[in-house]
């Protein structure tokens, strides 16, 4: 039933048309302008070194996923897509597979201009970028198929996108004890404590566990939201 | 006789407002086949339904011999084209870039590009931005990629609003030339002349519900008043029967060398539309 072939063409096209849009190209730069800043400063402690990172996967995963949806909508191309022999499936299988390369890519790059340290474990390393790479390429197919237009993407996406994945950022602001004990479990600040823990050679089952927990929900909304807007 | 669509009795609510109330027709293998009716009269719902993008409440829709929801089949959606009235192109992308994409969909030879904006007079476009195009360009872009995959039935939903006389009339060509190699053409219009010149059959549309169908000549023949119009040399004009007299009168004209012109009022089809439903097309 799914097809490599379409999925391709999918991929190849997205890529395309990404390559000539500069309103995303100019906002994909922007963790490469951070993780500019944070290699130019002398002392940087380890949470915000991190930040290039999950911002990565904020801009490139979740955001620019969900304005590429979202503008297949707006510019009514989506119909002839569905028109065609092509199924929804493939069209998510691609759109997601194009992000997560974008968003590898970027990660590698921010880690390079950076001179992000990075924790000798690898393996746990790649898991813990893959699980919350799936975790914020859900949040942005979710508010690509919640918003009908880019506009609307940015207007709905970035408070979105604040919380789920800059919360740390924020954490030195709140007082409360119990906001700060329960934003604690939002992904992006258990994916830098996962990397912390990794880097300090410390047990990372617990995040693995929530970050885990984060992803399936996540995927299983997704699928909850497409079954049931059907893209209108 | 073989019937490509047949629609029996079919009803469409949108939450509870009627969109179409009994609706019933068939299309022929091999005909252009034009629905006509103001806007809001349900053409487009009627498309929608036409292709399984949209379910409906009572009746039944067969295409192909079998429930239009077959469609949803890739293999049978392979035969069919669809160009909808908000069908849009990748603007930032090339028109090849564009065509490529429905190619590697559809799974056909890049080789078809060339073939295909030939068909539509674009040849030599190929590397053109689809955003620096005209909108006559434009639409017939996207008539090329709806028929890139060379489906037997096409369905187009007001495939000349809004374009100028010149794309108009050669899109018209186009789609008379695909109708004599065999396509089966359903399209909505809410023009008159549209339906006209490249329909075989035209049903009138108002408020959901089918008013008339028929050949559009025979429309105009089955509803002319049978009055001759003549216009002498002198500017004076005359309105004479389809009778012995109206022929002594024209007889008398052409004698004395005083005849400009003879013609038959037969009504247009909007004066049909309007006479049927009380109601003017645009
Ligand atoms: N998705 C929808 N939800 C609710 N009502 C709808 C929907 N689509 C169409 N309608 C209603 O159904 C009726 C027929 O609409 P339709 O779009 O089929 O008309 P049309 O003949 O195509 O008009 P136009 O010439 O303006 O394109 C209208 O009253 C419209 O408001
Ligand atoms: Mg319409």
């Amino acid at each position: 039933m799914i097809s490599a072939k379409r999925i391709q063409a999918v991929v190849i096209k997205d890529y395309r048309d990404l390559l000539k849009n500069a309103y995303m190209l100019s906002t994909a730069v922007i963790p490469l302008f951070l993780a500019f800043a944070i290699n130019q400063r002398e002392e940087v402690q380890s949470p915000a070194m991190f930040m290039p990172i999950t911002i990565s996967m904020v801009i490139v995963g979740a955001f620019i996923q969900a304005s590429v949806i979202a503008e297949e909508k707006e510019k009514n191309t989506l119909r002839g897509l569905l028109m065609s022999p092509l199924n929804t499936a493939e069209i998510f299988i691609g759109k997601s597979l194009l992000s997560a390369i974008l968003t590898i890519i970027m990660i590698v790059a921010v880690i390079l201009i950076g001179n992000i340290n990075m924790p000798d474990q690898t393996l746990l390393f790649t898991a813990a970028i893959l699980i919350s790479l799936t975790i914020f390429i859900s949040i942005g197919t979710i508010l690509g198929l919640v918003s009908r237009t880019v506009m609307e993407t940015s207007v709905i996406g970035i408070p979105v996108l604040f919380v789920f994945g800059m919360s740390d950022i924020f954490q030195t602001m709140i007082e409360s004890e119990w906001v700060i004990d329960v934003t604690g479990y939002l992904p992006d600040q258990q994916f830098v404590q996962l990397l912390l823990q990794l880097q300090n050679g410390q047990a990372v089952g617990e995040h693995f566990l929530v970050l885990s927990t984060w992803a399936i929900a996540l995927v299983i909304l997704t699928i909850f939201i497409f079954k049931k807007r059907r893209f209108n | 006789m073989s019937n490509i669509i047949d629609v029996s009795n079919v009803d469409k609510e949108f939450s509870g407002e009627r969109a179409l109330d009994d609706l019933s027709f068939s299309i022929q293998s091999g005909e252009t086949f034009g629905f006509l009716g103001p806007s809001g009269s349900g053409k487009t719902t009627t498309l929608m339904l036409l292709t399984a993008q949209e379910g409906y409440q009572a009746g039944d829709i067969q295409v192909f011999g079998a429930s239009v929801e077959k469609l949803k089949d890739p293999k049978q959606m392979k035969r069919v084209g669809v160009l909808t009235d908000n069908t849009g192109l990748y603007e930032r992308l090339t028109v090849e870039a564009n065509l490529r994409l429905y190619c590697k969909l559809y799974d056909v030879n890049y080789q078809r590009i060339a073939e295909v904006l030939n068909e539509v007079g674009l040849s030599g476009e190929e590397s053109k931005l689809v955003s620096k195009l005209s909108k006559g360009m434009k639409q017939r872009v996207k008539l090329a990629r709806t028929i890139l995959h060379k489906p037997e039935l096409l369905f187009l939903d007001e495939p000349t609003s809004a374009l100028d006389p010149v794309s108009t009339e050669r899109i018209h060509s186009i789609l008379r030339r695909l109708n004599e190699e065999g396509t089966t053409i359903f399209l909505t219009t809410h023009d008159m002349y549209e339906a006209e010149r490249i329909c075989d059959r035209v049903a009138f549309l108002n408020k959901g519900h089918i008013q008339l169908q028929g050949p559009p000549r025979d429309l105009r023949v089955s509803h002319s008043n049978s009055s001759i119009t003549i216009l002498l040399k002198d500017g004076r004009e005359h309105l004479v029967g389809n009778d012995s007299e109206g022929a002594e009168h024209i007889k008398k004209a052409i004698a004395n060398q005083e005849l400009a012109s003879v013609h038959s009022n037969e009504p247009t089809l909007g004066d049909i539309f309007a006479l049927v439903t009380g109601k003017e097309l645009v």
